[in-house]
């Protein structure tokens, strides 16, 4: 969907979005957050309880949570390049990127671990589907058919997305043993 | 849920990542009230100038100073003497970053769409020539919040570099050598290319030639736009305002005169429009229309001498604003710049696209 079919929803009476806000919006902001930086997630989750405040009428499709992630996911995909370019580069570097942050932009940030790199090879590889389904079933927490609702695909294609993105993550966690005996891969 | 092993490192790995900057939240919560107690319907922050499909940062730069120089080529001085009115300076509390424009006189909006094209008719389109892409290099400033106070978190200045094929204007992604599995750069425009040879030249994909075949009457053109964008055709003047100047930026480089007097009579019948001179750090003088709706404004920046778009504001305000006949004081009611935006496109050679150089102001 275009930018500009995105601004083309009709106006409605809307109640207010404070109570979705107050309930999901620390949660989808550390989502955000970890897939695109701290500068763009807000730009992301401000334009996610914007657009739900817009499109509230739709709620009684589904639980709200699912759906909010829904459209922030849609969102993030403006952010694609970015988001696999940071990743890239934490693989490579070690380090976490974040090209807007000039105030911090000289401030050393701790070398990740072996894992983490290697973590984030195999998430910067993935093509798009796969990623948002692996995060949202891993980070988010979604059922696969509140991921299927949510990114509007059939359940089937969830199911075989989340399988792709598996094989491909216990591949890399198995070349690193270590991972398994200490998941939190060691400290940053 | 489940706890594998594998997804419990995703879950860990995720959570190791930056975290949200200090005061987001509130931040964040402050925006969407904001925007949601306006008047009209609830605004979608725009991303300007940025193709739909990804907008990727090219290169982040501190001093943005030297970049809004080589856009800004402009001499005249700042805020002259006159007798309106004049918008008062961006309220940024004093020791702000400098690089927020600085408002002079009020000038009419008619006058000021008059002079646009004007200015239009007399200024040939440098159509890009064979094998060049159009480039877009903007400057954006951004300020984490609305009320920006001494010791608060500094403006943040990006430049970004976005090329585009002519032709349907798509984006050319800039080159990387780590391709990921199955989404290079090369295949990512491939595939942009097969949805233009599908769909065709239109609002999607727009091209010079089919941009020329626009109508030059309003209303036309109008119906047009509608049509094409899917838009409903009862909407609020704010959203109507942002889904023009949104397509404007797409296609200002190869918008004939006419169809971009066509739409600038779109933009003059829309309601809460004031208009004033504004002055970038380099002193070049633009003209900056401003839709305001509630305590939200946002603004578009047209060069007087050419009558093209050269930038975007959004601002947000503590209230009810309309600072060119109310004339308060600075900082009193006026609306706080939160974005600003100034482009330039120009053609270069495409192989130039490979070149650190070009793709990395620094």
């Amino acid at each position: 969907m275009s930018m500009l079919h995105l601004m083309a929803e009709p106006r409605r009476s809307l109640p207010d979005v404070a109570d979705l806000f107050d309930s999901h919006g620390a949660e989808l902001l550390r989502y955000c957050t970890g897939r695109v930086g701290p500068t763009v997630a807000e730009d992301v989750v401000a334009d996610t309880f914007l657009i739900a405040h817009q499109r509230r009428h739709r709620l009684a499709d589904g639980p709200a949570r699912a759906w909010l992630y829904g459209i922030a996911s849609n969102l993030l995909r403006r952010h694609r390049r970015s988001e696999t370019r940071a990743l890239r580069a934490l693989a490579r570097t070690g380090r976490d990127l974040d090209l807007t942050d000039i105030a911090d932009g000289a401030a050393a940030r701790a070398d990740a671990s072996a894992l983490t790199r290697r973590l984030a090879a195999v998430l910067a590889a993935l093509p798009a589907r796969q990623r948002d389904v692996l995060l949202l079933y891993a980070v988010a927490e979604l059922g696969y058919e509140e991921i299927a609702r949510t990114l509007d695909i059939p359940l089937g294609s969830v199911q075989s997305a989340l399988h792709r993105a598996r094989v491909k993550l216990r591949a890399a966690l198995a070349a690193d043993p270590a991972a398994h005996a200490s998941p939190d891969g060691g400290s940053r | 849920m489940t706890d594998d092993p594998d997804l419990r490192s995703v879950r860990e790995f995720h959570q190791r990542r930056p975290g949200a900057a200090p005061g987001a939240l509130d931040r964040v919560r402050r925006r969407v009230q904001t925007a949601t107690a306006a008047p009209h319907a609830p605004r979608l922050l725009p991303r300007w100038a940025a193709p739909a499909a990804a907008a990727a940062v090219v290169a982040a730069v501190v001093g943005g100073v030297a970049l809004l120089g080589a856009v800004d080529r402009g001499t005249p001085q700042p805020g002259g003497p006159t007798g309106v009115p004049a918008r008062s300076a961006n309220t940024a509390p004093e020791g702000a970053d400098p690089l927020w424009l600085k408002y002079g006189a009020a000038v009419p909006v008619p006058t000021v769409f008059a002079q646009l094209d004007q200015a239009a008719a007399g200024a040939a389109l440098a159509a890009p020539r064979p094998g060049e892409l159009l480039c877009s290099h903007a400057t954006v400033l951004t300020r984490p919040g609305p009320s920006p106070a001494p010791g608060s978190a500094p403006a943040t200045a990006q430049a970004q570099v976005h090329c585009f094929e002519p032709e349907g204007l798509l984006e050319v992604p800039a080159p990387d050598p780590a391709e990921v599995k199955g989404q290079s750069a090369a295949e990512r425009l491939a595939a942009a290319r097969d949805g233009f040879a599908a769909a065709g030249p239109g609002w999607g994909y727009p091209t010079a030639a089919w941009l020329a075949t626009l109508p030059t009457d309003p209303d036309l053109l109008l119906a047009g736009f509608r049509a094409g964008t899917r838009s409903p055709a009862e909407i609020d003047d704010l959203t109507r305002w942002q889904q023009y100047g949104r397509f404007l930026a797409r296609v200002d480089p190869l918008l004939p005169a006419a169809q971009r007097a066509a739409f600038h009579r779109l933009l003059g019948r829309l309601d809460g429009l004031t208009a004033a001179e504004a002055f970038t750090v380099s002193g070049k003088r633009l003209y900056a229309v401003r839709l305001t709706s509630g305590t939200i404004a946002d603004e578009l920046l047209f060069e007087p001498n050419t009558g093209r778009l050269a930038g975007h504001v959004e601002l947000t305000g503590p209230a009810p604003v309309n600072s060119l006949t109310a004339s308060p004081g600075p900082g009193v009611g006026e609306p706080v710049p939160v974005r600003q935006e100034l482009w330039k496109y120009v053609s270069q050679p495409a192989a130039t696209w490979a070149v650190p150089s070009a793709t990395a102001r620094r």
